[in-house]
């Protein structure tokens, strides 16, 4: 009792004897604030700051109406925070009954003072609203909780595009979607959205309600790979430990996502076939097939057919991939979306700014120029840093200055190697005789500047450019140096990078 | 045999009235308000004369009273009118041939409508009592004194406060003034209260508020002697309070 808290009250009623008695009754754990009247009541509202309570005579003004309780909703509505206990004369249950239907958290009959119940009573309804209040907080958070995980799938999982490419993948991903047995492969440049591709799938099909798992399988260690996919027995092999269910099981009666299936060993190929015919998988250090009901979606930025050609891939599982094939576009072929993304991550942080509010004109223009070999996991990537930066360097608008090292540069390919109509200018020596041939020297000022830019790393001009991987870029060198021999050998960064290729 | 009590108790009633009465199987009593449950019937004799010469109506009390209390029983107005041709009333000066028919036409409390023959209803003087003209009534001063005596008990008793400043608050609050003046209300009114069927209550009543009356307002340092005491003399007002709200309702 001793370190009870003192709580500031309000009391209003117009009888000064009862405020002489509250005070010197309460005066230990209470410090009281009077008004004797309506008026006086809404002006020490507005004056003090910190009360705890407020107690309210239902009889005021002199009046036998009970108009404290017409006041009732109105400071519940102004002072929510304020727990109002009230005060009557007579013992008169109704209206302590609409009292507390209007808000009231308890009464007093002041025909009856009871010093001890009715400081249980103040406090009471002072944790109460403190409580109230701890609710209305938690649900506040919670709101938030969920609007920000909202957001987070929204900036997973959306398909953001109006092009006709997008509309057109979207319908084919509708219409998949309601095959819950169909195997789909789906293709596309790294960072292209073929995860947010599965995952739309997966939403609008029969097992929306079940799981869905996404595994990069060139992320997993090749010896892990087996168990990761199909579990294992404990015991199984030295280190495992326990029991393992694998990423089948996990996915059971839902949606299994392998990405990056062009990447794996054969001996993994022959299992996931199997299970493709057959839908069974049998783990690791066990003798017993398990049936299971998962729908594959794989994923790849390979070229399956050329994989298969050099040998790396099975052809049956290949045949078995490809009944259903979507490929999502690139974006620097679907440039028309690039500002309805670029609002998409803009408003993730900035919910009511469009581009335009937050980047210069010369900044938006660049970036519609840009030809995004990342995709959109570039572009995303390059909002988050521009403004990044903004706040670093306390800019108003993102500018020049903002916009990351090889956007900026591209900026210079173009203006170096491009004249004013946009196509690369042969040398002066050199005339295309054909389509290709100009094809063939656009590629090469690309792959050239692209050298010099990342100083020489392969797989981020590969990246860059969008190729699919290092030797895909490899095999086009090639293919120009086979075409055009003279014209290759004049880039600089090409015959420094590639001189295995380029023989003087 | 039936019973029937009688009221005002002190009323005469003539040895033929009896005879008439035992003749058609009924005995009357005059009313005992701690022996109410023995009557089949009550003779409200009415008016009722108080003290001051002043004649009041308290049907309305008796229904209340013994519609919550022995709803069996049926309530007869007695007078002396031969105007009024009702059920439920009693032409003492023409009694009929035979009661039992009086009785069989008579309604139970549940129909029982009574009407004023005369006189200021009780419920009036007690409205008058209790609340008096703007803060005059008796519950403005008896609240006023109860409540301050509470909060002193409870500073006292939980070492909150120091004898000296609970002197001081008693002093300052008027609680003499305020003891006596509800106390020369309650005596003021207290021949009324005569007229109602509880009228041993009210003499408890009177009884627990007089012993502050006595023990305190007429020692030579009141103010100490009510401070001293404290505690028995709030559990005396409480009680009082108490009986006080239980007999209100029969009032309203």
């Amino acid at each position: 009792m001793e370190n009870r808290k003192v709580h500031s009250v309000l009391l209003v009623d117009d009888e000064p004897e009862f405020h002489v008695d509250m005070r010197h009754a309460f005066t230990k754990h209470y410090v009281f604030e009077g008004a004797q009247n309506v008026k006086k009541m809404w002006q020490k509202l507005e004056e003090l700051v910190g009360i705890d309570l407020l107690i309210l005579d239902l009889k005021l003004e002199g009046t036998e109406e009970n108009i404290g309780l017409n006041l009732i909703p109105e400071i519940r509505e102004k002072y929510p925070k304020i727990p109002i206990v009230i005060a009557t004369k007579e013992n008169d249950p109704a209206a302590v009954i609409e009292a507390m239907e209007k808000g009231a958290k308890n009464f007093l009959y002041k025909g009856k003072f009871d010093p001890v119940s009715w400081d249980k009573k103040f406090l009471e309804a002072i944790s109460s609203q403190q409580v109230r209040a701890l609710q209305k907080e938690n649900k506040k958070l919670k709101y938030e909780k969920e609007q920000l995980e909202e957001r987070v799938e929204k900036e997973k999982y959306q398909f953001i595009g109006e092009s006709d490419k997008i509309h057109e993948i979207k319908d084919m991903l509708e219409a998949v979607a309601q095959e819950p047995d169909l195997t789909v492969l789906i293709t596309g440049e790294t960072g292209v959205g073929k995860e947010v591709a599965a995952r739309f799938m997966h939403k609008r099909g029969p097992r929306h309600n079940k799981p869905f798992v996404a595994v990069n399988l060139s992320a997993i260690p090749k010896t892990m790979l087996e168990s990761a996919l199909f579990g294992h027995k404990k015991g199984a092999f030295t280190d495992a430990k326990q029991d393992l269910v694998g990423y089948f099981q996990q996915a059971n009666k839902g949606i299994l996502m392998l990405d990056e299936i062009g990447d794996i060993d054969a001996d993994i190929q022959i299992k996931l076939l199997r299970f493709l015919e057959e839908q069974l998988i049998r783990p690791l250090g066990t003798s017993k097939d398990i049936p299971l009901n998962v729908q594959i979606i794989a994923a790849t930025n390979k070229d399956l057919h050329q994989e298969v050609k050099a040998g790396r891939f099975r052809n049956d599982l290949h045949h078995r991939l490809k009944t259903m094939v979507i490929e999502i576009p690139p974006l620097r072929e679907r440039q028309d979306d690039i500002p309805l993304i670029l609002e998409h991550y803009i408003q993730l942080q900035f919910p009511n700014s469009s581009p335009f509010d937050l980047l210069n004109t010369q900044v938006i223009d660049q970036l519609l120029e840009y030809d995004w070999p990342g995709n959109i996991r570039e572009l995303k990537h390059t909002v988050e840093y521009m403004l990044l930066r903004r706040r670093i360097f306390k800019k108003e608008q993102v500018d020049w200055e903002c916009l990351p090292n090889e956007i900026r540069e591209y900026e210079k390919i173009q203006t170096d190697s491009l004249p004013q109509n946009g196509k690369p200018e042969p040398p002066t020596n050199l005339v295309f005789s054909n389509r290709k041939e100009e094809q063939i020297y656009q590629d090469l000022v690309k792959i050239d500047a692209a050298l010099r830019q990342a100083s020489g790393s392969k797989t981020q001009v590969a990246n860059m450019l969008g190729y699919k991987g290092t030797d895909h870029l490899r095999s086009r060198i090639v293919t120009c140096f086979k075409n055009m021999p003279e014209v290759t050998k004049k880039f600089i960064h090409l015959k420094k990078y590639y001189s295995s290729i380029i023989v003087e | 045999m039936n019973t029937i009590f009688y009221f005002p108790d002190q009323i005469p009633i003539s040895s033929k009235y009896h005879t008439y009465f035992l003749e058609n199987g009924y005995q009357l009593k005059a009313y005992e308000p701690t022996n109410y449950e023995e009557a089949d019937l009550i003779f409200l004799f009415t008016p009722v004369k108080c003290d001051h010469a002043i004649y009041v109506a308290p049907e309305k009390v008796w229904l209340r009273f013994f519609t919550e209390r022995h709803p069996a029983v049926k309530i007869f107005q007695v007078g002396i009118s031969s105007t009024f041709d009702r059920p439920n009333y009693l032409n003492w000066l023409r009694l009929p041939e035979r009661f039992q028919d009086l009785v069989e036409k008579s309604n139970t409390l549940k129909n029982w409508d009574p009407f004023s023959i005369h006189g200021v209803s009780l419920e009036e003087i007690w409205q008058r009592f209790w609340d008096g003209h703007h803060k005059g009534g008796f519950n403005y001063y008896f609240i006023n004194a109860i409540n301050p005596i509470r909060i002193t008990y409870q500073n006292l008793e939980s070492g909150d406060s120091a004898y000296e400043r609970e002197l001081d608050y008693l002093e300052k609050k008027g609680i003499l003034k305020k003891l006596n003046l509800a106390l020369s209300r309650w005596q003021k009114y207290e021949p009324y209260w005569r007229a109602t069927p509880f009228k041993n209550r009210m003499e408890e009543i009177a009884m627990l508020l007089n012993v502050t009356d006595k023990f305190v307002l007429h020692h030579n340092d009141p103010l100490k002697k009510l401070l001293n005491n404290i505690g028995p003399i709030k559990e005396q007002l409480e009680k009082a309070q108490q009986a006080l709200e239980d007999i209100s309702t029969y009032f309203n």
